[in-house]
């Protein structure tokens, strides 16, 4: 769940960027969503790693730009549940 | 905007990096209770670690949004500037790299008993320095 609102929001965060740029080009959007963008992106890489590994596919995956944070989720599948987490 | 940006730094590294130097300090003492069979302890360890796990995470935005303000603001590379991205990234390699996979591995209390009452010792010692530039 972390992993997919993290995904989400590197995605949707990227696309706001991208439209930004062709479209009215204000400074303020870049220089607010662009830190916004990059905590998720790293996030997404991060709760990659704690789940499969430093040296593991989900997690080479992970590293791709904007759609890199659900791949790595469709890697992993659904979260196993854990009670005393 | 630079106001915005270094408002979310700021409270970042408060609300973020307070929590994991405090839990984080205080797992290895809960950790060597625990393996002593004190049931308070060994129920008080994974909440510790949790909370170190979830805030380290929320802590990616200190550094980047210390960057984006650095940037912003034009002062990417002043001195004092460049020595607390070395400082951070150290601290992170500790944090990510020592600190947080001990932690796992004391709460799943693999190996002999000796071997992980010392590793609270080791733990404590990377936590500490984890904790001094974190700190600063």
């Amino acid at each position: 769940m972390p992993l997919r609102v993290a995904a989400t929001v590197e995605l949707v965060s990227l696309v706001v960027l991208l439209a930004n740029l062709v479209t009215v080009h204000v400074d303020g959007v870049a220089a607010l969503v662009g830190p916004i963008h990059g905590c998720a992106y790293l996030a997404a890489i991060a709760l990659t790693v704690a789940r499969a590994g430093w040296r593991s596919r989900a997690t080479a995956v992970s590293l791709v730009p904007g759609v890199g944070g659900w791949a790595a989720a469709a890697v992993l599948g659904p979260e196993p549940y854990h009670p005393s987490r | 905007m630079n106001a915005v940006l270094l408002a979310v730094h700021v409270l970042a590294a408060i609300v973020a990096i307070g929590p994991v130097c405090v839990a984080a300090s205080m797992f290895p003492p809960e950790a060597r209770r625990a393996l002593g069979h004190d049931a308070g302890a060994a129920a008080r360890l994974p909440v510790l670690a949790r909370i170190c796990r979830t805030y380290a995470l929320v802590g990616i935005a200190v550094p980047v949004f210390g960057l984006a303000t650095a940037s912003s603001m034009g002062v990417l590379t002043e001195p004092w500037v460049l020595v607390s991205i070395a400082l951070t990234v150290a601290a992170a390699g500790v944090l990510a790299g020592v600190v947080l996979p001990r932690q796992r591995a004391l709460l799943a209390g693999v190996g002999v008993r000796e071997d992980l009452v010392a590793s609270t010792g080791r733990l404590a010692a990377a936590t500490g320095a984890f904790n001094l530039p974190g700190r600063w």
